[in-house]
């Protein structure tokens, strides 16, 4: 396969400085049986893995060295190294070991000239894995999740619209024969107003909780007590067990390109209404939202659906508990 | 080489705040015979990105005004064209935002792909006004209450009500708008946020006639600041005094968060 050399440039010029001549140079040495990229979107790290084809040991004649004259004469070199490694096959030659891959203070070398003296393989494996600048992420992937979502079923889901669409694809899909994308993370923030958590109390409760933040000026140990427990029955909600649930109540679709990466549960700070007196309760879910891109595909739309009626039985969970270790104080 | 369009696929963002990042873009079969394509927005959209073209496409001037020429040989790959826009204003009703794709053969437009997008926002109105006024005299003495309910009628949510007071000819008066968190009877606000503001009352001092204009601040989830002017209050107090009117509201339905929008 032949490049473009303006879409090559095009590339390196998107790549910023990150990528230097010295994948440039692979991809342009003609003995590239495969080219693969990985972007990992998250970290903004960009792997290349290459396949290259040497031949046997007695076809790298004259002709064969002038086709990658230009990776040969001096050893290649890569900027803002995070992994570079590689391999013969089938005798599987470790080119770290052997010194024909040297990496020092984020800077990596490959002499092919060494490699194409000592490597017995006809073939030969490499992984560059550079870091790239974060524009490189935005101008690349673009994406974009609702800044509002839907209730619907009577108000007992919640569903937010997740759309990505993959720019320059041109670039992976004229220089590299696979291209995929992954990690990419979506933050999305679900806040839960202190209606959504009354509405779970039962009214007995809600009479107890008044009456102890009342009293609790009066120096009642037992409404200490009470809203000690109660606070301490709120933050659980942070606890493993009930952020698996909550796990439980989040869905993303399509599954197979969507993914739920991790739930954080955050407390705020609230008072009792009347009365002033401080609480925590649980104020916002960060959901982070992971998705992958691959093959042929250059937009992505997925869905995320929350299950509120999942998260009252959280809520209301919590509530009995309050219920059930206070039964004996009074206030 | 075709002469009809195959599309393989449509999409736009069903529903946008104003400033808010809207994604569109369209698939169709690469053997499709055209050489130019047009994207048209309304006016006041900013198209400030398009998906799978020569870095020249966006130096074009018009782009910021909604408009975008393609020539095929602009395009990065075959079949595919995308775009990023936003609403640079902030609309007084929510509406329909319409995008029309023309595909050109010898300047003639053989197919019109057109998209469609809900532009959304918050907006606060009321309900079950019971306002006589700020009346008093020798004949009314007692000091009347407002109150009210706010209701949501827009399909956004709305963000840190606040109320506003627009003052109209009342030279000998000072009037201002205080907020407490006391004295709260509605039984559902068992907690507030310990910053949160809920009931106001207006503080009226001297005597004269007046004017008030009252009515609500208000954010959404992208910052976009909004303004609802809800009631004119007429001011009367015969004699000086010192005045504190309670505000009574109650915002049904702070929390939905969107209720369903159709799409055509």
């Amino acid at each position: 396969m032949s490049f473009d050399p303006a879409i090559l440039s095009s590339l390196f010029s998107t790549l910023g400085n990150a990528a230097t001549t010295g994948i440039q140079q692979l991809i342009n040495s003609q003995i590239i049986m495969h080219k693969g990229a990985t972007f990992y979107h998250r970290t903004s790290e960009l792997e290349f893995a290459f396949l290259l084809s040497l031949g046997d040991e007695s076809s790298r004649g004259s002709n064969f060295l002038n086709k990658i004259k230009s990776i040969t004469t001096k050893p290649v070199e890569f900027e803002n190294i995070i992994e570079l490694n590689g391999h013969g096959i089938p005798k599987n030659e470790n080119l770290v070991d052997l010194g024909i891959i040297t990496i020092e203070s984020g800077r990596g070398k490959i002499d092919f000239g060494k490699l194409l003296r000592e490597i017995k393989s006809n073939t030969v494996f490499i992984k560059v894995r550079v870091k790239v600048h974060d524009d490189f992420k935005r101008s690349l992937v673009y994406s974009r999740i609702d800044q509002t979502s839907r209730h619907f079923e009577n108000e007992k889901k919640i569903e937010t619209n997740i759309e990505i669409a993959l720019d320059y694809a041109n670039l992976w899909k004229k220089v590299f024969d696979q291209f995929t994308v992954r990690d990419i993370e979506f933050p999305f923030h679900l806040q839960i107003s202190p209606e959504t958590i009354v509405e779970q109390i039962p009214q007995k409760n809600r009479e107890r909780i008044i009456s102890a933040g009342e009293q609790i000026g009066k120096g009642n140990k037992d409404a200490v007590s009470f809203l000690r427990i109660m606070t301490e029955c709120f933050l659980s909600f942070e606890k493993d067990d009930k952020r698996d649930q909550l796990m439980d109540l989040i869905s993303v679709t399509p599954d197979d390109k969507f993914y739920i990466k991790e739930i954080y549960p955050t407390m705020h700070s609230m008072v009792i209404a009347k009365i002033g007196h401080p609480i925590i309760l649980p104020g916002t879910l960060r959901i982070i939202i992971g998705a992958m891109l691959e093959g042929d595909n250059i937009t992505l739309r997925g869905k995320l659906t929350i299950d509120l009626k999942k998260f009252s039985k959280i809520m209301s969970d919590i509530s009995n508990d309050i219920q059930n270790k206070t039964q004996k104080l009074k206030v | 080489m075709d002469s009809k369009l195959k599309i393989l696929e449509k999409h736009i963002s069903e529903w946008a705040l104003p400033k808010e990042e809207i994604l569109s873009w369209v698939k169709w079969e690469s053997d499709f015979d055209f050489d130019q394509i047009l994207i048209k927005a309304e006016a006041d959209i900013n198209l400030h990105r398009i998906l799978n073209v020569e870095e020249e496409v966006l130096k074009q001037e018009d782009i910021k005004k909604g408009k975008a020429v393609i020539d095929k040989n602009m395009l990065q790959i075959d079949g595919f064209i995308g775009f990023g826009c936003f609403y640079e204003l902030i609309p007084e009703q929510e509406r329909e935002l319409t995008f029309e794709i023309e595909f050109k053969k010898d300047g003639k437009i053989i197919e019109t792909i057109t998209l469609k997008t809900n532009l959304i926002r918050p907006i606060v109105a009321i309900e079950n006004l019971t306002n006589n006024g700020i009346v008093v005299t020798k004949d009314r003495p007692v000091l009347p209450q407002l109150s009210f309910n706010l209701v949501s009628k827009g399909k956004a949510r709305i963000l840190n009500l606040a109320p506003l007071l627009e003052l109209v000819n009342a030279k000998d008066m000072k009037i201002t708008l205080e907020q407490i968190t006391e004295n709260i009877d509605n039984e559902k606000l068992l907690f507030v946020d310990s910053i949160q503001n809920i009931i106001s009352k207006i503080i009226v001092k001297g005597k004269g006639y007046g004017m008030i204009t009252m009515g609500y601040e208000y954010f959404d989830a992208m910052g976009n600041k909004y303004e609802s002017k809800l009631i004119d209050i007429p001011i009367q107090i015969e004699q000086r005094e010192n005045l504190e009117v309670p505000i009574s509201s109650d915002l049904k339905g702070q929390s939905t968060i969107l209720l369903a929008p159709k799409v055509s």
